[in-house]
């Protein structure tokens, strides 16, 4: 869009600085004959004696019947000619003298013209080149292009010629689409208004209005009836327009109860006014309305108050996001018109060159060598530019390789404080900061108190002033271990920009206590702020991720006139950035690292507890011994044993030991050593868990624990001796159906180094089933979380299926517990082991 | 380095581009000077546009520049030959016939073949219509080639192809002069006056300094009555041409038609002088007879009847002035035997056997002489007769202004009919075209007085007399002017 501009005003500038012969009069393109439709003014020049309404029939020495050939043979005349027309008039031929003017518009005036034209193209570019991902800068460029054209083609007059035509048409675009784009602009600028974000639809309709006049402004041009002029109608609704844009600009400015932000926009807003309400007083309401001429200057030279406020703003509070221009010294700009002009003489001398050995060759073979000539030239001018730019914009160059070197080491440093450590270190020398400090977020999120995670070390720093008096300017900032910025953050988080804390008082800026929600956040922002510009900070880079403001690099004043340049805040916030991702990718780390770690150990845990779990169960005739462990993703530490002491009776264990991972295991681990070790060795169950007990206390922390049930079984006459140190009582359901829970016993062991352990009997009768299991059965959840499988349940399960083999019992169990927590995977680890009298003949 | 095989690339093409786009014009495969094309196809566009000196000029410019360009040879030839400089036309003839027949390119040559047919003298003449005929299968809208499909139309007396041809090759090219000449000529002959003041205008804005479009102008000026204007028309092209003799004569009818005939004669008759012996001699003749017959001065036109007569004894017109002046004479018998056997010569002429137009103005001659003697006879009935029949074998053809004195007869034969009405049924087409005809003007109020329209007769007769403005006092219309004032009632002006 920028070039096809630019190719459309060096035409019109072109068109309109070209002396060609004019006789004053308008015709369009759509008419079968030459009519004058219109008689234009020739301030310059006698008036035409062509009259409305006129036909022309011939024009000097030729019969002419369309503009081409009109404008043919009237190319063949010079302005100041008296040239004989044939005209066809009140229904009979007649010649007239018509003597010829020229084109060309007022130089002095176009002048003027250009020079803002230029102060627009350029101020545009700058802030297309800095920001053309903004959508205000967008359109802010688009207004520049568009006054550009505007003021390099408003003062051509129309003629014969397709150039001039185009050039009219180009003009008219831009008058129709200005206030529009003007509109719009004051619209979300600096902030979007909330009228356009609740209804976006706003936007497009904006522009049908001038895009509907624009094409019948165009459709006149071509085939209209008369003339093709903007219409009183249509300058009125352009003007209305433009009012709008003003008011929602003095509205923009009123509405911001920000003081700084009211600063920033303060120049803006009175340079604008300044520039448009001239521009629709002189311009559209006396000249285009009221047809007074000569009004020109005063409706057109105010309009470039609108980019010099724009450019003040643009330096004074980078406005827009792009960079101080008027920091370009003189000898930049000397240098660079060097080279293009030695880029262009070059092209045209070596053009000329080149056109001397092709005899004949005609203006579109020069053109055409020139192009390739300066097509060859191109990269040398670039290199040089090049050359150029890395000398005087060195910190801009350097820009890129720091963020590169920033984009490949940051990633580097898992370790948070040494990240921090590092970016601050390398950004105080980089930018030769006095000293940085690093806020980060409470480690929840939570909170608007933010602590000091790192801080570079106070550096001396040297002013050099007018008078290149070295000494420190600055004071030194005194960064707190903790800043609350409860008011600020929110701000941080919406805008993403660095934060200024040169704020007036809170007092000040409000004028008046503080009643609103709106003034108390207001005030409590501004406190904050007065806080920081107290302690020395002048600048807060917000560390932001995923709308969560991670922490804060706090910068302190530079001394002298130090001011913070963009290509440094891109630099700090580019950096800000990728140091809050990486802050978040060390807790990542972290909490990943931990994950493997328990995965590990569980997966040990696991092991181990295999290894407890015996492979095979002792079998005898008359009953029927089965177990099944299913272990958690967890491992919580169930054990069962069965363990054939000398005496034929079989010492029957089921534990669960408290914990989970490793330590459960070890402990259950323990507990197996224990009882194998002594089993033999102890008739008594609660003799033998009491010594257990000790042991067990004795060598692990008092919250390891177990409960275990110990029962031995003597075959042979189905007596049953059992202790249980604080286990689910095990469950005993006759064949005739009757339950009986095993609770003798004591406390669970290893809790505490002392306590006994009572023995319960029980004798056991063909059909009869012992269940034992751990608490992963009973305590399974349901799926709200809310209820237990609980024992009642157990037990029905086990009265009705008593009956069945062991594995079948243990099957449907498990299948019940399934469906009752309403998936696959256990929380806990659960265990079941089964004693059933069976008779001879049943189990054959 | 790839930015400069790019550029050079860009830069090669361009180059050939611009060359191919700017380059010299290729004449049929021969390639010539640039600028002496440029120059050849200005100067053709001043021919065309009837600029003949203009036109000489640039060709001889081109033909400098490029001595071997046949079209500018050819274009400076037809200059020339417009120009009527023989000498010069010999000269360029020469040269435009050997550059034709060193043309390679079969078409372009074709093409000059015809231009130079059209040339009396050119070795192509003789196969003009060969060539012709050549053209019309492969380029029958070439504008030479309508050129010559116009003449060869106006040859066969085709007046629609003629006028197609002519508005064919104004489609093709706006500036060809000639055009608006033919085509304003056949407006003229059709009764169109104001289509024809158009084709002229332009005719003339196309040719400001060639003395036959302000001719051609003022021809319809006159026709119109708009004799001021005529004036000023043939005073533009006799200033412009001194030996212009056409607008001479012109003006000379005009002062005639104003009743000026001392000084419409005087032109004349010095225009006589200066052109004794030539074949303009015997046009002066016949228009200063007709001036004195309209007129109605019998002295004179008894002399210089007598005088053609003596002069021209082998002009057919010799013997009808002769059997009219027979006439005028009272001898009526030997001016009817003179007459017919003048027209029994013409009928067994071959022209009168090919043409209509020829057969028309035998028959229209016979019955004029009818009507003259019907009218010194006092026969009224069979002058009305005669006149009429005259009237309407002239009618189908010619141009309605060339009919007034006819018409004028035709009517005062009415009138001398006793039938007014009738007579004014005649007069008043006529006056609307050209409303001072000071005939016709009394006569028309005589109509109105005998029929008691006495304000029509007044203002036919105040129209009369601004018609006669500026005549001669001694006119003898004048005193039948007065005559009728008064017999109106209408007073003197300024009495």
């Amino acid at each position: 869009m920028g070039f096809l501009t630019v190719a459309a005003l060096v035409f019109s500038g072109w068109d309109a600085t070209r002396t060609r012969p004019s006789d004053g009069t308008v015709w369009l393109l759509g008419r079968p004959q030459l009519e004058v439709l219109d008689v234009i003014d020739r301030p310059n020049g006698p008036p035409t004696p062509l009259q409305q309404g006129d036909i022309i029939v011939g024009l000097g020495k030729s019969i002419v019947d369309s503009p081409q050939s009109a404008a043919r043979e009237l190319r063949r005349h010079e302005p100041g000619e008296n040239v004989n027309y044939l005209i066809r008039r009140d229904g009979g031929q007649i010649t007239v003298t018509v003597p010829l003017t020229s084109t060309r518009v007022d130089m002095q005036d176009y002048a003027v013209n250009v020079v803002l034209a230029a102060i627009y193209l350029v101020i545009g570019f700058a802030v297309y080149l800095r920001s053309h991902d903004d959508r205000p800068a967008a359109l802010f460029y688009g207004l520049c292009l568009l006054f550009a054209l505007y003021f390099m083609t408003n003062l051509q007059a129309a003629s014969y010629f397709l150039g001039a035509l185009i050039t009219q048409n180009l003009g008219a675009f831009a008058r129709f689409m200005l206030p529009a784009v003007f509109l719009n602009f004051f619209l979300v600028f600096p902030t979007k208004k909330l009228t356009l974000t609740r209804h976006p639809f706003l936007v497009p309709l904006l522009y049908i209005l001038p895009w509907v006049l624009y094409i019948r402004f165009s459709v006149d041009q071509f085939l209209g009836s008369h003339g093709a002029r903007i219409h009183a109608a249509s300058w009125i609704v352009l003007g209305i327009f433009y009012v709008c844009g003003l008011a929602a600009l003095v509205h923009g400015y009123f509405s911001y109860r920000d003081p700084l932000m009211r600063r920033r926009v303060r120049i803006l807003t009175v340079g604008t006014l300044g520039a448009v309400i001239p521009f629709l007083i002189f311009k559209i309401g006396m000249e285009e309305l009221s047809f007074r001429t000569g009004l020109t200057r005063l409706g057109a030279l105010p309009l470039a108050a609108i980019p010099i406020s724009f450019g003040y703003c643009v330096a004074r509070y980078q406005v827009l996001q792009i960079d101080v221009l008027l920091k370009r010294n003189l000898s930049y700009a000397l240098l660079s018109a060097l080279v293009w002009g030695g880029f262009l003489g070059g092209a045209w001398w070596l053009g000329g060159k080149v056109l001397t050995v092709l005899p004949g060759a005609g203006p579109l073979a020069a053109a055409g060598t020139a192009l390739a000539v300066a097509a060859g030239l191109w990269p040398v001018r670039r290199q040089l530019q090049r050359g150029l730019d890395a000398r005087f914009f060195s910190s801009r160059d350097n820009l890129a390789v720091l963020i590169e070197e920033f984009s490949k080491e940051i990633p580097r440093l898992i370790q948070r404080e040494a990240m921090l450590r590092w970016v601050g270190a390398r950004l105080q020398a980089v930018l030769d900061l006095p000293s940085l400090a690093v806020y980060l977020a409470p480690p929840g999120g939570g909170g608007a108190t933010y602590t000091l995670a790192a801080l570079t070390r106070q550096r001396l720093t040297l002013a050099t002033g007018p008078d290149d008096d070295s000494e420190p300017t600055a004071p030194r900032a005194r960064y707190p271990e903790k800043l609350s910025l409860a008011g600020v953050a929110p701000q941080l988080v919406q805008r993403g920009e660095p934060l200024w804390t040169d704020a007036p008082g809170a007092e000040q800026a409000i004028g008046r206590q503080a009643i609103t929600r709106e003034q108390v956040e207001l005030q409590q922002r501004l406190n904050e702020q007065h806080a920081l510009a107290e302690a020395g900070i002048q600048l807060l880079i917000p560390m932001v991720l995923q709308g969560r403001l991670v922490g804060v690099l706090a910068l302190p004043s530079r001394p002298g006139d130090g001011e913070y340049q963009l290509h440094e805040l891109r630099l700090l916030s580019i950096v800000a950035g990728q140091a809050a991702l990486q802050i978040e990718n060390t807790r990542l780390y972290a909490e990943e690292a931990t994950k493997q770690k328990l995965e590990e150990e569980m997966a040990m845990a696991r092991q181990i507890q295999a290894r407890l779990l015996p492979r095979r169960l002792p079998q005898a005739a008359g009953m029927e011994i089965d177990a099944i462990n299913i272990s958690s993703k967890q491992v919580s530490g169930d054990y069962y044993d069965v363990i054939e002491r000398e005496d034929g009776r079989l010492a029957i264990v089921i534990a669960d030991v408290s914990g989970k991972g490793v330590p459960a295991s070890i402990l259950a681990s323990n507990l197996q050593a224990a009882l194998r070790a002594q089993c033999d060795m102890c008739d008594s169950p609660g003799l033998l868990l009491e010594r257990i007990n000790r042991q067990i206390h004795a060598s692990t922390d008092p919250q390891h624990f177990a409960t275990l049930f110990l029962a031995m079984y003597d075959p042979a006459t189905r007596q049953l001796v059992y202790s249980s140190g604080g286990h689910n009582p095990p469950l005993i359901v006759r064949a005739d159906g009757r339950r009986e829970l095993l609770e003798q016993g004591g406390l669970p062991l290893g809790a505490f180094d002392f306590g006994t352990y009572d023995e319960g009997h029980a004798t056991l009768e063909d059909g009869d089933l012992l269940f034992m299991y751990t608490d992963g059965v009973t305590e399974t959840k349901g799926p709200d979380g809310d209820e237990d499988f609980g024992e009642t349940r157990l037990g029905d399960l086990l009265y009705s299926e008593r009956a069945h083999l062991l594995a079948d019992i243990f099957a449907t169990i498990t299948g019940d517990l399934r469906r009752f927590r309403g998936r696959d995977d256990a929380d806990d680890d659960i265990t079941m082991l089964g004693l059933k009298i069976t008779t001879v003949e049943a189990m054959s | 380095m790839k930015w400069i095989i790019i550029a050079l690339v860009a830069g090669v093409a361009l180059i050939a581009f611009g060359v191919m786009a700017t380059g010299s014009r290729n004449h049929g495969g021969a390639s010539h000077n640039p600028e002496a094309v440029r120059l050849c196809d200005e100067g053709t566009a001043d021919l065309h546009a009837f600029r003949l000196r203009a036109a000489v000029q640039k060709l001889g410019q081109a033909l400098q520049a490029d001595p071997a360009l046949a079209e500018a040879s050819i274009s400076r030839t037809l200059a020339f030959a417009q120009l009527g400089e023989r000498q010069n036309l010999k000269h360029e003839l020469a040269r435009a016939d050997s550059l034709t027949a060193a043309v390679k390119d079969d078409h372009r040559r074709l093409l000059a073949q015809l231009r130079l047919g059209s040339v009396n003298g050119s070795r192509y003449y003789v196969m003009r219509d060969s060539v012709y005929q050549s053209l019309k299968v492969t380029d029958p809208e070439n504008i030479y080639m309508l050129v010559a499909a116009a003449e060869r139309a106006e040859l066969a007396q085709d007046r629609d192809e003629v006028e197609k041809a002519w508005l064919r090759i104004l489609a093709k090219d706006p500036n060809y002069a000639n055009s608006y000449n033919q085509l304003g000529y056949m407006e003229l002959n059709r009764g169109n006056y104001e289509q024809a003041i158009e084709y002229m205008q332009k005719y003339a804005f196309l040719a400001p300094d060639l003395a036959n479009p302000h001719d051609s102008l003022g021809e319809v000026y006159m026709a119109l009555g708009r004799y001021e204007e005529a004036e000023a028309e043939f005073v533009k092209s006799v200033t412009m041409q001194s030996d212009f003799y056409h607008s001479l004569i012109n003006l000379g009818k005009v002062y005639l038609a104003r009743g000026e005939l001392r000084r419409g004669l005087d032109i004349l008759e010095k225009l006589r002088g200066q052109v004794a012996g030539s074949e303009l001699e015997v046009r002066v003749d016949r228009e200063i007879i007709s001036s004195y017959l309209r007129a109605g001065l019998q002295e004179e036109l008894a002399q210089s009847t007598a005088r053609f007569v003596a002069h021209y004894p082998d002009q057919d017109a010799a013997a009808i002035y002769r059997a009219v002046r027979l006439a005028y004479l009272g001898r009526t018998p030997a001016a009817q035997a003179v007459i017919d056997s003048a027209l029994a010569a013409m009928r067994a002429d071959d022209t009168y056997k090919r043409y209509e137009k020829a057969r028309q103005g035998v028959e229209s001659t016979g019955k004029q002489f009818e009507g003259i003697a019907a009218d010194l006879a006092g026969d009224s009935p069979r002058a009305a007769a005669a006149w009429g029949s005259a009237l309407r074998i002239l009618a189908p053809g010619a141009p309605r202004h060339e009919l007034f004195y006819l018409q004028y007869r035709l009517a005062a034969a009415l009138h001398a009919q006793g039938k007014p009405r009738e007579a004014l049924a005649e007069l008043d087409p006529m006056l609307a075209i050209n409303p001072r005809q000071p005939d016709a003007l009394l006569l028309k109020a005589r109509c109105h007085r005998e029929l008691g329209e006495q304000e029509a007769a007044i203002a036919a007769l105040q129209a009369l007399e601004q018609a006669l403005a500026k005549a001669d006092p001694d006119l003898p219309i004048l005193a039948q002017t007065a005559l009728l004032r008064k017999e109106l009632g209408v007073s003197t002006p300024g009495s």
